[in-house]
């Protein structure tokens, strides 16, 4: 089961790119749509540096890759986006498919993993994502690189490691 | 028909320099490009930001994307190849515009030192030149071109003769804390680049906007449209024909008199006349124009020795880089590496050597939101802590040079204009694998000694075969016109008014980047084709 379900994960990171400019898009209903919204929203509030996944959109880029992804892979997130639509309690539904984020098991739990990949992808190459959320500076006209020989580094006094990897 | 001095197919670094030195020597050049025209201000930078693609530039290559969109990329569809059964893919990238694939290289220019061209071990062929041959033409090619570097020379590494060097990145000065502890004389220098710190020859210093491989807008960066094509037409002395897909070279009483191509502008077969032909269209595609051509094959070597680079990476954080201010960092690419300093650290692991790119800095986006537990507010102030952490050791090393790996004419796929197309039989060996293990050690190592965060990395695999673009061979130089396709000066053994000047004569792939090595040698033979065709012997 734990194999199929990860298989999803690469069909998703292979959706076929069109050979020569793109169109597509239009496969997720409304209220697919309305569902993952609001579960983005959830994943990326807005804040006060920007208006979270929301305001980037987020929702017309997940679309986009699933037009161009295989069947089995749609139906996952037909399937995926039905059981979250009709959870009683959207938030609380979330947090706890969120603690098996890094060991999933069911199929509810994958598809989180499913969801929560593709709203980071969506929302942190959006415009929102890139210039408010991370505050990105560059891509603008610098005469002289800035000299950071001279720059004190040194480890924040609240670090600890943080990332994670599912087995 | 008018008869031209010289016809050159490809319009990239190689035959842009072609057509420089021929064109200054005052002889009438035709030069054929497959792609269009096209203005800098239609380059993907600046103007298609990432979120305005519709897969975000997540998918393919980093730059594929863009290119894609832009129509810069030949379309495989109406273009295909193929990969012989049971290979692996091979990514194969051809660039179709005047200035070809110049206009999106990152601009990094090591030359070869005296051990590419004369390896110290006893694999394969040594190339019929030295780096005492070489140097003179390194050394007016970067004048010419500008070349950013280091100021010291470092063992077996050449000093190139260059501009001031680029300021090293935050991410680059931790690793150089480190470096030269780990006892393997590893020694991180400033990177030489193509790309101007000054005014140089009527191009501006760069503005350290980022991506180079998106295409330069203000000419900073070396490319072949705006430091040679331009200016060779400026002489009068070149006809520019685009839109031109050559199919074959005629040879007549054993010389080249005519290259025929199909117009793509209005899908219509045409021939250009010339006294001699300089192929300069990548080392694939010039093999694939001799194969189609049937010619200079008396040694049956066009097409083999096919060699790239071998391409790998580790990533990770360095907790002392997060939570610092954001500022624009981008510069351009990589300022510093490390360069191969050969057998004082390498073991006898393997033979020949790579080079080592370890840096970071604070890039446009991050998805390591993907790999940090949790969601909202809380989760996404950790991922802008990471986000100006973010780093990575990259890892480019020689291909050896092996006969079988090669292309060959696959007569089953045909390109719209009738035009058969090539297979690929490519495959790393043992020698590869063994420095690729090597190159994760000393990543691994490389992140240990900065103290990076990093996730284990359980099944490590270099990147896919041609992702370097440093496609090189296919024409192997030499003097015996058995074991080689081309002369010590580029020349055809068989057909001696043919020259073929981009990477295909290349005996070795080295571990450095190609391209000043290609315009050092480029120079070199066409200094000598004008020398020959104001003697008017082929001699």
């Amino acid at each position: 089961m734990a194999n199929n379900r990860r298989e999803f994960l690469l069909l998703w990171a292979q959706a076929a790119m069109a050979a020569q400019g793109s169109s597509g898009g239009k496969f997720l209903s409304e209220a697919e749509r309305a569902t993952l919204n609001r579960a983005a929203a959830i994943l990326i509030p807005a804040t006060e540096r920007s208006g979270g996944a929301a305001a980037a959109g987020v929702d017309a880029y997940v679309d986009f890759v699933l037009s161009k992804a295989p069947a089995k892979l749609q139906e996952e997130w037909r399937a995926g986006l039905k059981t979250l639509g009709a959870a009683k309690n959207l938030e609380s539904k979330i947090a706890s498919l969120a603690k098996q984020e890094f060991a999933p098991r069911t199929r509810d739990d994958w598809f989180f993993v499913l969801l929560k990949g593709a709203v980071v992808e969506g929302f942190y190459t959006s415009q929102e994502g890139i210039e408010k959320e991370l505050g990105y500076q560059g891509m603008g006209h610098v005469m002289e690189f800035p000299d950071f020989t001279n720059t004190v580094t040194a480890i924040p006094g609240d670090y600890k490691p943080m990332l994670r990897t599912r087995g | 028909m008018k008869t031209y001095d010289v016809a050159i197919i490809g319009s990239g670094a190689a035959g842009g320099m072609t057509a420089h030195v021929l064109t200054q020597a005052g002889l009438d050049c035709a030069m054929l490009e497959a792609g269009p025209m096209k203005s800098p201000a239609q380059f993907p930078v600046h103007r298609l930001r990432r979120w305005q693609l519709p897969f975000r530039g997540l998918r393919g290559d980093y730059f594929q994307e863009w290119l894609t969109e832009t129509n810069f990329l030949a379309n495989d569809a109406k273009e295909p190849y193929s990969v012989a059964p049971g290979g692996e893919p091979f990514e194969f990238w051809r660039v179709r515009a005047v200035g070809g694939k110049s206009l999106f290289w990152a601009g990094v220019t090591p030359r070869f030192g005296p051990d590419e061209f004369q390896p110290k071990d006893d694999f394969d062929a040594r190339w019929p030149i030295t780096y005492g041959d070489v140097a003179p033409y390194y050394d007016k090619v970067e004048e010419l071109i500008g070349v950013s570097s280091t100021s010291e020379a470092l063992g077996a590494f050449p000093l190139n003769k260059g501009l001031r060097p680029m300021r090293p990145k935050l991410a680059e000065l931790e690793f150089a804390k480190v470096v030269g502890k780990l006892g393997r004389g590893l020694k991180m220098i400033p990177i030489p680049k193509a790309i101007l710190t000054q005014d140089h020859r009527g191009r501006p210093a760069c503005h350290h906007c980022g991506p180079c491989w998106q295409g330069c807008d203000s000419g900073s960066k070396f490319d072949s449209l705006r430091v040679f094509v331009l200016g060779a037409r400026r002489t009068g002395k070149l006809d520019l024909l685009t839109g031109a897909r050559v199919r074959s070279i005629g040879v007549k009483d054993g010389m080249a008199e005519s290259v025929h191509y199909w117009d793509a502008n209005d899908r219509t077969y045409r021939e250009v006349r010339a006294k001699a032909v300089v192929l300069a269209a990548g080392c694939i595609e010039s093999a694939q124009i001799l194969l189609n051509s049937k010619i200079a094959n008396s040694s049956g070597l066009v097409g083999r020795y096919l060699s790239e680079h071998l391409y790998a990476s580790v990533g990770g954080y360095l907790p002392q880089l997060m939570g610092r201010k954001i500022v624009n960092e981008d510069g351009n690419g990589a300022h510093s590496f490390i360069p191969d300093l050969t057998a004082n650290w390498r073991g006898n692991k393997f033979i020949r050597g790579y080079q080592i790119f370890p840096g970071g800095g604070i890039p446009e986006t991050t998805m390591v939101g993907k790999s940090l537990p949790g969601y909202g507010a809380g989760w996404m102030k950790a991922v802008r802590d990471y986000y100006t952490a973010g780093v990575g050791v990259t890892f480019q090393g020689e291909v050896l040079p092996y006969r079988d790996n090669r292309i060959e004419i696959d007569e089953t796929i045909r390109d719209e204009a009738g035009i058969p197309g090539v297979r690929f039989h490519y495959k790393w060996r043992e020698n590869e694998n063994a420095m690729f293990r090597d190159m994760m050690d000393v990543g691994q190592e490389m992140l240990r000694a900065a103290g990076a965060e990093t996730l284990p990395n359980k099944n490590p695999k270099p990147l896919e075969y041609g992702h370097s673009i440093h496609y090189v061979g296919t024409a192997r130089m030499g003097r015996d016109p058995k074991s080689s396709v081309v002369n010590p000066w580029n020349q055809s053994h068989d057909v001696k008014n043919l020259f073929l000047n981009d990477g295909a004569a290349f005996v070795t792939a080295g571990n450095q980047n190609p391209t000043i090595t290609i315009l050092a040698l480029a120079m070199r033979s066409s200094e000598r084709l004008a020398e020959l065709m104001r003697r008017q012997s082929w001699e």
